[in-house]
């Protein structure tokens, strides 16, 4: 696969420790009128462009993960989630703090616990304590046009994100685009970075589940409606124009997902927002699926919607 | 007493249910205006109060509000419905006695006795409902000349030493923090640091989300009297923080998760002052921390809290040790910015 996509996938960023992400994203742009700024929340915005209209563009850069809460005297680790995902997908898989040390995830007697393999409580101490966050790590499985692995949701977007920042040039509105912290814990960063752009319009590019009739290769998947987002018909509408224009068929839904979204567009005036996203399936697990023509189609859809008149 | 809680008892025999923190706030601001340059009391009733410095925007809070109870209606018979302010598991109503309103009449929240109920009464939890309080009125009619729709009204319960070393009282969460910050207010620091006494934190952290737009500050720092279940019965992973352990500093809750950064240093401000410290080993709850995120343009928080057993209901216990060692640790924390 792409090499800034794998170098994005494999780095570490649960919600609220987004530090090692955050150092390769920066270091990923390559733009030179590019404007970074880092924010009070941990999110990275890079600004590009100059025009009468303000586009703020999203994705989250955080992971879901574990927050280990407890020490047991055998060396357990008993730990807490960080982020909504249902405990029946992760059992027995393999997660990595952020100093590089692996456990595996247990879920028993309806608790989670993190087993490092150490003997005791003293020796989990020595490299380990309660606070310290884990994500879910392992393989990448590329076959057929299809990777594997965890992750997909959001550093596909981030991925998108980073490759139009690199290539777009003489933009004719005042583009920020965003990374942010913290969207697994009901979309903190994103609210304060809109806080502070004050965006007319907002479009946070996810990664939506493979259910009720969306499926892989068939395009982005436009949301008509989420759990806290009725989409803007206007950008709506702008979209559709810009697929029409690129030949890109759009898939729609209506999402079981909180995004970013729904708190960006109430925030100060109201942002006109939509959520567009890169189908996934087995999403929220370790081994979440994309297929590289809908990263493409996504990137180049996004791309004519930030140029377009 | 010791002296150094004679303040925590004032605040803590105070009444000041969330929406009603007025004989708080009075307390409050007549403790700290000596300390500070300016004290105000904005929209929404937080008091917020400024020591002027050229460091960082440090804003610290502690909510006055305690759970408490509203009346809601009449009945025939002279006794009051009411409802909850804030969280209260229906378990702690009954067989309590309360204040009710500024002049606090005495009211009794009874219960069946158990000679009279069913044997499916003596298992099941009562509900609010179910429930009124007994002012010793004879008619409606009489009640309503002594109480009104919407009086507040909060638990009799003494303040006093407890054990060794400890207190129990009621609204140590957070009297405890205001405490705990009314005490760091008077010191002298570099950084521009702003303390809140916040309004309705117990019903969703509102006044915060006010305070915190007003200050905007770079770092937040939200004290609390916190969760606290070092009981018996409580397998040791389950008790989040243990009374006599030191002021816990939280990893994560419900409304944020707290910066690993600011955590440390006050950790480091802790192992170097040698003040005992523990962590709160529990992602459950919410405080005002979470307002401070929501609110404008964020900010990067964390939380101090001082160990109180059985918080929400009638009583808590907390160390007096802990409630000092939490000033220190702030103390010198603050004095690092």
């Amino acid at each position: 696969m792409d090499k800034t996509l794998e170098v994005l996938l494999k780095t570490f960023g649960v919600s609220g420790h987004e530090s090692e992400i955050r150092k390769v994203i920066k270091g990923n742009i390559s733009n030179p009128k590019a404007e970074v700024i880092e924010d009070k929340m941990g999110n990275v915005t890079v600004k590009l462009g100059s025009g009468k209209e303000k586009l703020m563009v999203v994705a989250h850069m955080d992971e879901m993960g574990l927050i280990v809460s407890y020490i047991e005297d055998n060396g357990e680790m008993k730990a807490e989630k960080v982020g909504n995902f249902s405990e029946s997908y992760f059992g027995n898989s393999i997660v990595k703090f952020e100093n590089g040390i692996e456990g595996i995830a247990l879920f028993k007697d309806d608790k989670t616990f993190i087993d490092a393999g150490f003997k005791d409580k003293k020796e989990a101490e020595t490299s380990l304590k309660e606070g310290d966050v884990a994500g879910f790590t392992g393989n990448y499985l590329e076959h057929s046009n299809t990777i594997t692995g965890p992750k997909m949701d959001d550093r596909a977007g981030c991925y998108v994100l980073l490759s139009l920042i690199n290539e777009l040039k003489d933009l004719n509105k005042e583009v920020y685009f965003v990374f942010s912290a913290q969207q697994n814990l009901g979309g903190r960063g994103a609210r304060a970075a809109a806080n502070c752009i004050k965006p007319d319009k907002c479009i946070v590019l996810e990664a939506e589940n493979c259910k009720n009739g969306v499926e892989l290769s068939k395009g982005p998947v436009l949301s008509i409606m989420d759990k806290s987002l009725v989409i803007n018909h206007d950008i709506k509408e702008e979209i559709e124009k810009a697929a029409e224009k690129t030949n890109i068929k759009l898939q729609y839904t209506v999402s079981e997902e909180n995004t970013d979204g729904g708190l960006i567009q109430k925030e100060c005036f109201g942002v006109k927002t939509a959520v567009l996203s890169i189908p996934c399936k087995y999403i929220h697990t370790p081994t979440e699926m994309v297929h590289t023509s809908d990263i493409e189609t996504a990137k180049k859809l996004v791309k004519e919607f930030i140029m377009s008149k | 007493m010791f002296l150094k809680s004679e303040f925590l008892q004032k605040l803590s025999l105070a009444s000041g249910p969330s929406g009603y923190e007025g004989d708080v706030r009075k307390l409050i601001i007549d403790y700290v205006k000596p300390y500070v340059d300016e004290v105000k009391v904005d929209n929404i009733g937080n008091v917020i109060v400024h020591k002027k410095g050229n460091g960082k925007r440090v804003l610290v809070d502690a909510h006055m509000d305690e759970v408490g109870l509203i009346i809601t209606g009449f009945n025939n018979d002279g006794t009051l419905r009411f409802a909850a302010l804030g969280g209260i598991n229906s378990k702690v109503i009954p067989c309590k006695v309360v204040d009710i309103g500024d002049k606090k009449i005495k009211g009794v929240i009874g219960l069946k006795p158990i000679h009279l109920q069913s044997a499916q009464e003596r298992k099941a939890n009562i509900t609010l409902d179910k429930c009124c309080i007994d002012i010793g009125s004879n008619s409606e009619e009489e009640t309503r000349k002594i109480v009104e729709l919407g009086d507040y009204a909060v638990f009799e319960t003494e303040f006093s030493q407890f054990g060794e070393n400890l207190v129990k009282g009621k609204a140590l969460d957070d009297r405890i923090g205001c405490a705990v910050l009314a005490e760091a207010l008077k010191e002298k620091y570099s950084c521009d640091l702003y303390g809140s006494f916040n309004v309705q934190e117990e019903v969703g952290e509102r006044g915060a989300l006010v305070a915190a737009y007003g200050v905007n500050p770079d770092i937040g720092i939200a004290l609390e009297g916190t969760i606290c279940a070092d009981m018996p019965n409580v397998p040791e992973d389950e008790n989040a923080t243990v009374v006599g352990n030191g002021p816990a500093i939280s990893i994560m809750d419900r409304t944020s998760i707290f910066n690993t950064d600011i955590s440390d240093s006050i950790m480091d401000v802790a192992k170097s002052f040698k003040i005992p410290y523990q962590k709160r080993r529990a992602i459950a709850g919410g405080n005002d921390a979470g307002a401070m995120v929501l609110s404008g343009d964020g900010a990067k928080v964390a939380t101090i809290s001082v160990p109180c057993r059985y918080i929400h209901s009638s009583v808590s216990v907390a160390s007096i040790d802990d409630f000092e060692n939490a000033q220190k640790l702030l103390i010198n924390y603050l004095k690092t910015m």
